[in-house]
């Protein structure tokens, strides 16, 4: 199958301002380094890892919410990072995002119906009233929601009826790729269930890509037809469902995978799990060569002077490990 | 589970039928507000001393210059209808506390006026805009802020000559720097909401981000600030006039009456007593009603 | 055995603008001294509440009625010199954001020789020596340098162990963990509980995991505690809670949970619907709108606690 949407080399820097009367350079950040994937039609790819590693960044990257520092994100023959705003904005229309917490990011002050019709107004303002009244009410329902409840505020819904508007906003406009930032992570256990099922519903139904971002490796597994695992800004590992879980093979995947506790109270965790020691780096002062070598139990010499590049350890299985052929 | 979840939402339709509907966040602020007896109190407090100082100058038996040379002095009493009892000048001090009242409310009003349109535009530009733009409004804000309030209405005092339109300018043009940084905070905290970035995600342009997010939701912390930026105006004006800056004869206001009554403190209390209790019971109203809007706006802070 | 902890007919309820919220209602259960309770429940379930009434740390416009003991001591709206002298000392609790717990502008080695100056009145050179010790103990990297780092200098993981230094300084009894690694990242979370296994193992100390992730309970607890809407649903050794779950919510619970040895290629089950308003708590079963088997008493009659094997019981009408 062919890719619906490529990213090549991107990278995403965040400048901080320059902090005190005498350092006059401004600092940077390298949320996202070189990061390079394809989304193709009706899959979903899993982007994995821990706080701080640019997993969100790289979805607003993506989306061009950020501006990427370097690199191209190939849509429908043209490269998103190098178009006017006025021209990203006719593409929006098929490129959407769902964020993590669902209240704050639906506007308090305008009604369910308002929140979910807005799409339809910026990208099909020909569109009748009626029509746009008849297509917003359909999708409520789609999304589980009783189309009387348009007139109501976000105020007047738990999270994950919330998380169902926002997915409505997202949809309506009949998009191809929704990034899906960590979008069930603040809601409860049995609620989370109701969303993963829906936007999995939603998959099979419209053939949508979604690119799902989330720290949630069992979440990600149920979710995702592929996986990517960032660390500090960079892929570490990306491959399959099946090939990664069943045998991943860089040791920050397999560190993460065995960090997952596991229901079942005849495994307990403190025999199955390989603990990182260690913190994570600041971001601003990442390690020279791999990223990953201060907390990697393989670390020989060579990690601390030269990047791994991304192998292939299989057919669409990529591990960016310079003993990747040990693990 | 089958492939179409179950339709939600039985709770809310509920309150529907109890005839609880649509609960937008400004009704439920005003439902908040309605509870708060103090500030329900204060607004109608306030409505009785703006409705009078309008009224009674107009159908009083005295004005507010006749003088009368039989009645110096007078303290307080039913008799020849000084209730409040008359100055040195035998001027009637209900009418002139009244009329004071107009004055110092229309200011008080006016100045926050003039204080709210620069401050808003000028916050919510900087806010919104952003980077150096930002920088160099703010800094601007920042070097007027530390010019002294009283060293600059003396300059314009000097300069222009006594007049209650300078009384205005002056303290509006101090008073909207506090507006302008507030509204720019505000913007900047909204702004980085995720709902501003899901509006920029489905392609809304500025102008409508502005206009349906932005503003909307800055609007609270506004109104309050409102409140109590008009009593603060009345206090500023009646320290003015104290100092013999603000208002002039014949014309008076709250602050000149209290100036003036306070030189007679011994032999006429009554002269100082009426105006500084109006002043004080106005001050109270606005604070009641500045902190009944903070709590029904921001039902986090109790 | 005598438990430690034994909490009787607990009731927690909040005064709000649209009325009165029952967060916990008549609430049983004991700690017994060593074992980790785990307790299990989604936001609105009673969890956090229960535990913040035992330290009197409930919101202003909270009250808590019943009894919850701590070797006899009642502890329920007890004067503050007694939960003083218990708090930090003999009982203690870590919270799920670890920030809020470090005041931060002390430096952590002082704000934790503080509680063991004032719990045990030892000098300031025995508490500092205390303090390096126990910061070794949850595996801080250089504890005489972090001795006098500020809370804002560590990480979220380092903070979390600091907390956890901090409440086990006096070598408590018990130690309630809300939620402890819910902030956490996975292999961060890993380092966590095995610190707080250790901890169990090797100290005696009775511990309370409140969590939503059951995953977290089985690896760590004794017996669980299963909440919903404010009540107990079911209570039993964490054996029997994951192999042969008693109550429909405990069972759809499980099965509902994405985790690592599910099958991807199916549809998870869900539970329908929402919890219940808080408010208006159904005179029945507060699970019966979302349960897959309801009989009519289940909407009529509020189940109570019974026993459906040794040590386990569960609060449903069906038949077991």
């Amino acid at each position: 199958m062919t890719a619906l949407l490529t990213v090549e080399h991107l990278s995403v820097h965040y400048s901080l301002p320059a902090g005190g009367l005498f350092r006059r350079r401004p600092l940077t950040l390298k949320a996202v380094d070189d990061v390079s994937f394809e989304l193709r039609a009706g899959e979903t790819l899993g982007v994995v890892g821990e706080t701080g590693c640019g997993k969100s960044s790289l979805g607003k990257g993506v989306l061009q919410l950020v501006k990427p520092a370097a690199g191209r994100v190939l849509w429908e023959g043209q490269d998103l990072c190098a178009l006017p705003a006025e021209a990203i904005k006719r593409c929006r229309k098929d490129l959407q995002i769902i964020f993590q917490d669902p209240l704050s990011s639906l506007n308090p002050r305008m009604t369910i119906g308002e929140i979910v019709a807005e799409p339809l107004e910026v990208h099909y303002p020909a569109l009748a009233r009626d029509d746009r009244r008849r297509r917003v009410d359909a999708m409520l329902e789609r999304v589980g929601l009783r189309p009387e409840m348009r007139n109501r505020y976000p105020n007047e819904f738990s999270g994950g009826q919330c998380q169902r508007i926002s997915i409505a906003r997202a949809m309506i406009s009949e998009p191809k790729v929704i990034v899906c930032d960590e979008p069930v992570s603040s809601l409860d256990v049995s609620i989370q269930a109701q969303i993963c099922n829906l936007l999995r519903d939603l998959q099979r139904d419209t053939g949508i890509a979604l690119l799902f971002i989330s720290h949630d490796l069992s979440i990600v597994r149920y979710m995702s037809h592929r996986v990517l695992v960032m660390y500090l800004g960079r892929v570490m590992e990306t491959g399959g469902r099946e090939e990664f879980f069943g045998a991943p093979r860089h040791p920050y995947s397999q560190a993460l995978i065995s960090a997952v506790p596991v229901p079942d109270p005849d495994r307990p965790p403190a025999e199955r799990s390989l603990v990182l020691d260690g913190e994570l780096p600041s971001p601003l002062d990442p390690p020279s060569g791999c990223v990953f070598r201060t907390r990697c139990p393989l670390a020989v010499p060579v990690c601390i002077t030269q990047m791994p590049p991304l192998s292939e350890a299989a057919p669409g299985h990529g591990v960016a490990c310079h003993r990747w052929q040990e693990t | 589970m089958s492939a179409r979840p179950d339709l939600l939402g039985s709770e809310a339709l509920a309150q529907a039928a109890r005839g609880d509907v649509s609960r937008s966040l400004w009704r439920q602020a005003g439902r908040r507000f309605r509870r708060n007896r103090a500030a329900m109190g204060s607004i109608v407090i306030l409505a009785l001393i703006a409705l009078t100082s309008i009224f009674v100058p107009m159908f009083w038996p005295h004005g507010i210059e006749d003088a009368s040379w039989e009645s110096i002095m007078t303290p307080p009493g039913l008799a020849d209808w000084h209730w409040f009892g008359t100055d040195a000048n035998g001027r009637d001090l209900l009418v002139r506390t009244f009329y004071g009242g107009r004055i110092s409310l229309t200011i008080g009003l006016l100045t926050t006026v003039v204080a709210l349109v620069i401050g808003v535009t000028y916050g919510a530009v900087a806010g919104f805009v952003g980077g150096r733009t930002d920088g160099f409004m703010m800094r601007f804000v920042d070097v007027l802020y530390s010019l002294p309030l009283i060293f600059f209405i003396i300059i314009l005092v000097t300069v222009f000559g006594r007049n209650i339109f300078l009384v205005f300018v002056a303290i509006g043009a101090v008073e909207w720097l506090t507006m302008s940084r507030i509204v720019r905070g505000q913007t900047l905290t909204v702004k980085a909401k995720e709902y501003v970035e899901s509006a920029v995600a489905i392609g809304l342009s500025q102008g409508a981000i502005l206009r349906r997010y932005i503003i909307p939701n800055v609007l609270g912390p506004v109104i309050v600030y409102v409140t109590l930026l008009i009593p603060t105006n009345i206090i500023v004006e009646s320290y003015l006039s104290f100092l013999g800056l603000g208002v002039q004869e014949p014309l008076t206001s709250w602050g000149l009456l209290i100036s003036q009554g306070a030189g007679q403190l011994d032999s006429a209390p009554w002269l100082i007593f009426f105006p500084a209790t109006f002043l004080a019971v106005t001050m109270f109203c606005f604070n009641f009603i500045g902190d009944g809007l903070r709590d029904a706006l921001d039902p986090r802070d109790r | 055995m005598t438990p430690v902890i034994e909490c009787q007919q607990l009731n927690v309820r909040f005064r709000t603008d649209g009325g009165a919220v029952t967060a916990v209602s008549d609430l049983d259960f004991n700690l017994n001294a060593g074992e980790c309770l785990g307790v299990v429940g989604e936001s609105g379930s009673g969890k956090s509440q229960t535990f913040l009434a035992m330290f009197g740390l409930l919101a202003h416009n909270g009250t808590a009625t019943g009894s919850i003991r701590y070797r006899g001591t009642e502890l329920l709206n007890a004067p503050r010199s007694t939960l003083d002298g218990l708090r930090g000392n003999r009982l203690a609790m870590i919270f799920q954001d670890a920030l809020s717990g470090l005041t931060p502008t002390m430096r952590i080695g002082d704000q934790m020789s503080e509680v063991l100056m004032r719990h045990q009145g030892l000098s300031r050179r025995n508490a500092r020596a205390r303090v390096i010790e126990a910061l070794e103990v949850v595996r801080i990297a250089d504890p005489e340098q972090r001795f006098s780092a500020y809370p804002f200098e560590m990480s979220g993981g380092m903070r979390q162990r600091v907390m956890i230094a901090m409440a086990t300084l006096c070598r408590p009894e018990v130690l309630i963990a809300d939620e402890p690694t819910t902030a956490l990242d996975v292999t961060v979370q890993a380092q966590v509980l095995r610190l707080l296994n250790g901890l169990k193992n090797h100290t005696g100390t009775s511990l309370v995991l409140i969590t939503h992730d059951l995953g977290v309970v089985a690896g760590l607890c004794d017996r669980v505690l299963i909440m919903y809407a404010g009540r107990a649903v079911e209570l039993g050794p964490v054996r029997d809670i994951f192999r042969r779950p008693a109550h429909p919510y405990t069972q759809a619970l499980l099965r509902s949970m994405p985790s690592l040895i599910i099958d991807p290629g199916k549809d998870l089950p869900v539970i329908p619907g929402q919890p219940p308003d808080l408010e208006n708590l159904p005179a029945g079963c507060p699970f019966a709108s979302r349960c897959l088997h309801t009989q009519d008493d289940c909407t009529t009659e509020r189940p109570r606690l019974r026993a459906v094997g040794p040590d386990h019981s569960r609060a449903c009408h069906l038949p077991a």
